[in-house]
């Protein structure tokens, strides 16, 4: 198999063509996947047979949950083949992640919070899962605040890769917290491999959004990535004068 | 669709705050990558018509000397 396309990539003016022409084939099918998930979600699921509508905030809280370890656990390997390639795309991968991993993160907290303020009759308790997640954000935040705190992009890409790769041993205990601990969150509701603990009629828009939330990240990654790229290469001859400050005019219409 | 699909029993501010909050959210996260591609296009944008002037300034003392 030719691997060329592939190794072009750690390339930032290919990888900026990549991404700027994925970027809409990633975002429209994403929006129109929201909106039909949403839609059975609220409208066309049942009621669940205990907690009756309160349940389909599950259709947003668990594909953000989900978005927030993934994007994380990229975050995590992008930032250990920087550290270990020295690939410069890689820290740039890594450094375009945080901010929506930390947003994704942020409203698992906030939608699981209104949820449980009517299931479990609080807004928040120091429960394993919970803990676990709050946790992941401040390691988001932190990520952010160190590579912030470098003038020497350099500097923050090694100092910021090495918070990643420590951090991302909170993923599976994140994952594995209802099954280690005594939880007051509820175990996995879906599984790939197994049976889900979920009625078909609700699987069905759950996976369709967890989908397009993907697909969303895709396509908000792309444009992360290509401002991450500009910032790094400002003065590389490419963005001067191979047209991408000509064309600037262009994408703006 | 009625108005009580809407209301969802008891619990329809806590659904459809949730889903306005990740509306939000995800509305924040596209305009945020967004404008920041933007500024940094904005910013090349200004080296190169920076860095073209001075290319012209240097040809036309180029230019002048040679005629000198």
């Amino acid at each position: 198999m030719n691997w060329v396309w592939f190794h072009k990539l750690a390339s930032p003016p290919s990888a900026y063509a990549f991404a700027r022409t994925l970027r809409p084939w990633l975002l429209w099918p994403a929006i129109a996947m929201m909106v039909w998930a949403a839609y059975a979600g609220l409208f066309v699921a049942p009621p669940d047979y205990q907690q009756k509508d309160a349940y389909r905030i599950i259709f947003v809280h668990v594909p953000a949950a989900i978005m927030s370890s993934l994007v994380y656990t990229m975050m995590a390997i992008a930032a250990a083949i920087g550290l270990i390639w020295r690939m410069k795309m890689a820290h740039a991968v890594a450094a375009a992640c945080a901010f929506s991993g930390a947003v994704f993160t942020a409203l698992a907290l906030v939608t699981g919070s209104i949820w449980g303020s009517r299931m479990w009759g609080t807004w928040w308790a120091w429960d394993a899962r919970l803990t676990t997640v709050l946790i992941l954000l401040f390691l988001y935040l932190g990520y952010m605040a160190l590579r912030a705190s470098f003038d020497d992009i350099g500097r923050a890409d090694r100092a910021s890769a090495v918070l990643a790769v420590v951090g991302v041993v909170n993923i599976p205990i994140i994952k594995y917290s209802v099954v280690w601990w005594n939880s007051l969150h509820q175990g996995a509701t879906l599984s790939v491999f197994g049976k889900s603990a979920i009625d078909p009629s609700m699987r069905a828009p759950l996976w369709i959004m967890i989908f397009a939330f993907l697909l969303f990240f895709g396509a908000v990654l792309c444009d992360s990535l290509c401002a991450e790229i500009l910032r790094r290469e400002r003065n590389a001859k490419w963005v001067l004068t191979q047209g991408i400050a000509k064309s600037a005019l262009l994408e703006r219409v | 669709m009625s108005f009580e699909a809407f209301k969802m029993g008891e619990y329809g501010a806590y659904v459809w705050s949730s889903y306005g909050l990740t509306l939000v959210s995800l509305v924040w996260i596209a305009t945020n990558a967004r404008h920041s591609r933007e500024q940094q296009l904005q910013q090349a944008q200004r080296r190169a018509q920076a860095a073209a002037l001075d290319q012209k300034m240097a040809d036309q003392n180029a230019a002048t000397e040679q005629r000198a």
